[in-house]
């Protein structure tokens, strides 16, 4: 764990879920590691022993007792290292996974077995993810969230998203600048001080004024302002590239 | 209703057409995919394949963007009423096009793959980063957790709702298309998504691919008639598929280093 962590109590209900995966995978299990995050209810990582025989059948075990709100890695432990690879993925994903190096150095809890941290590999470079979050997110964004909810004129629904997608780039801003947040209110007022960018910070600030102020019954304020969610997003993208 | 190529094709040029408004603040419009490539299979391929790049002007300009944006939307919903399936389109500015998400680059490396629809050839000058390609090559590692790891739910659960059975067939399709070329990748085989089982075949000898080629026709039915245990026979055939695809990668790479 970095010194500055704080740690984080393990929630009762992922104790309970680690406790029932032990019962039933027990002779096959090595470790199982969880890993808090401040985008999402964190992550399991279950490490098999190498000579598992159908891994294929203990994953399938493993996803009935995991409950779908907590993300979860099954690997082999010869396959830790692959936990660390950075890569390329639809947005939907990359901001629950491209995290989870990070959040495995930054505070790994054992819940079961063997305390297999050290063998899990550093994280990638951290300006590195910054850009690799930035052009996925422009990627997906664009098509798959911002015309096509625009064309279905589900105009709340969007400025919502634009507003997570912001704080999911805030936070591996932060992670660029050695930074760390444990929730996701922190995010904001984290990458402010971290960042010191009045740009940027005008920005989210306008991006939040507008998501307060809608008024779902009225559909013309709410295009208007999913239109200028879409400006400030792309505004903000421009922005945070000055980094990488 | 029966959508035919004509329908692909009449989409297609009403898509441009939508976009002439814009006048120069579009650099150029591509067409890839099985539209471009004449693969279509109708009323199973979907549009629209396409990128638009955009004057990087337009990014800077409040007006002019949401200008150019209203009207792409509006070309989304026209081209979603014709009863095709539908998927929008990429834009870009003319900047980010030296910065093109490296997964992608395939299409453009020929014109057997790609079409330019409008503007001028950007093609030459589409560019994948170093650290965009590099990740690339890991791709399929995070594909296998989270695109098909996440499948083994189906395989526990009894009884499936008639969605429960469109969305695998969905994600099989999908698993199909993504984890092969993402495993081409991974071997450093920089390939065109139609392709990639082909030069999968090559690069890994005596792998077993016959699931991929039952996903396809089952995809080509025009009436699914697959029965409930054959399905999950097939969804269980392609996760086993996918460790062993991973197996033999790791191997690959292993031999390589």
């Amino acid at each position: 764990m970095s010194p500055q962590a704080e740690e984080t109590k393990v929630d009762s209900q992922v104790q309970r879920v680690a406790a029932l995966l032990g019962e039933r995978l027990g002779g096959h299990l090595l470790s199982i590691l969880y890993h808090p995050h401040a985008l999402s209810k964190g992550g399991l990582v279950l490490v098999f022993q190498d000579d598992v025989e159908s891994i294929l059948d203990l994953i399938t075990e493993a996803y009935e007792c995991v409950p779908r709100d907590l993300s979860l890695y099954c690997v082999r432990r010869s396959e830790l290292f692959e936990l660390a690879l950075p890569t390329f993925t639809f947005v939907h994903i990359l901001n629950r996974r491209l995290h989870v190096a990070h959040c495995l150095r930054h505070e790994a809890h054992v819940l079961y077995g063997v305390d297999l941290r050290d063998e899990i590999p550093p994280p990638p470079d951290s300006t590195m993810l910054l850009n690799l979050h930035v052009e996925s997110c422009a990627h997906s964004m664009r098509p798959f969230n911002i015309l096509a909810m625009l064309a279905r004129r589900e105009y709340l629904e969007l400025i919502k998203e634009i507003e997570w997608q912001v704080k999911c780039l805030m936070f591996t801003a932060l992670i660029a600048r050695g930074e760390w947040a444990t929730t996701i209110n922190s995010i904001p007022p984290k990458f402010e001080q971290a960042y010191q960018d009045e740009q940027l910070l005008a920005l989210w600030n306008e991006l939040t004024d507008l998501s307060k102020s809608l008024d779902s019954t009225d559909e013309t304020s709410c295009r208007r302002s999913a239109y200028e969610a879409v400006w400030l997003f792309e505004s903000f993208l421009s922005g945070l590239r000055r980094y990488i | 209703m029966n959508v035919t190529t004509e329908d692909y094709e009449r989409a297609v040029h009403d898509f441009v057409a939508d976009m002439h408004p814009l006048g120069d603040d579009v650099v150029s419009i591509l067409l890839y995919g099985s539209v471009a490539c004449k693969r279509i299979n109708p009323g199973k391929s979907d549009l629209l394949d396409a990128t638009v790049f955009l004057r990087d002007e337009v990014f800077q300009d409040k007006e002019r963007f949401l200008k150019t944006l209203e009207i792409m939307v509006e070309s989304c919903r026209r081209i979603s009423r014709k009863g095709i399936p539908f998927h929008p389109f990429f834009y870009f500015s003319q900047a980010e096009a030296s910065c093109y998400p490296a997964p992608y680059m395939s299409s453009w490396e020929s014109e057997k793959t790609s079409q330019v629809l409008c503007g001028e050839d950007i093609r030459p000058r589409i560019r994948s980063r170093e650290l965009s390609r590099a990740v690339t090559a890991n791709a399929f590692f995070e594909g296998r957790r989270s695109m098909a790891h996440v499948l083994t739910v189906y395989l526990s659960r009894e009884d499936w709702t008639p969605q429960d059975r469109l969305d695998i067939i969905h994600r099989l399709i999908s698993l199909k298309k993504f984890m092969t070329i993402m495993a081409c990748f991974a071997l450093g085989i920089s390939v065109e998504a139609s392709r990639a089982v082909v030069e999968l075949e090559k690069a890994l000898p005596n792998l077993d691919t016959s699931v991929l080629k039952r996903i396809e026709s089952f995809r080509n039915q025009t009436e699914p008639r697959e029965e409930l245990s054959d399905l999950r026979g097939l969804l269980r055939e392609m996760l086993i598929f996918v460790e062993n695809l991973h197996d033999r990668i790791i191997e690959s790479r292993r031999t390589r280093l």
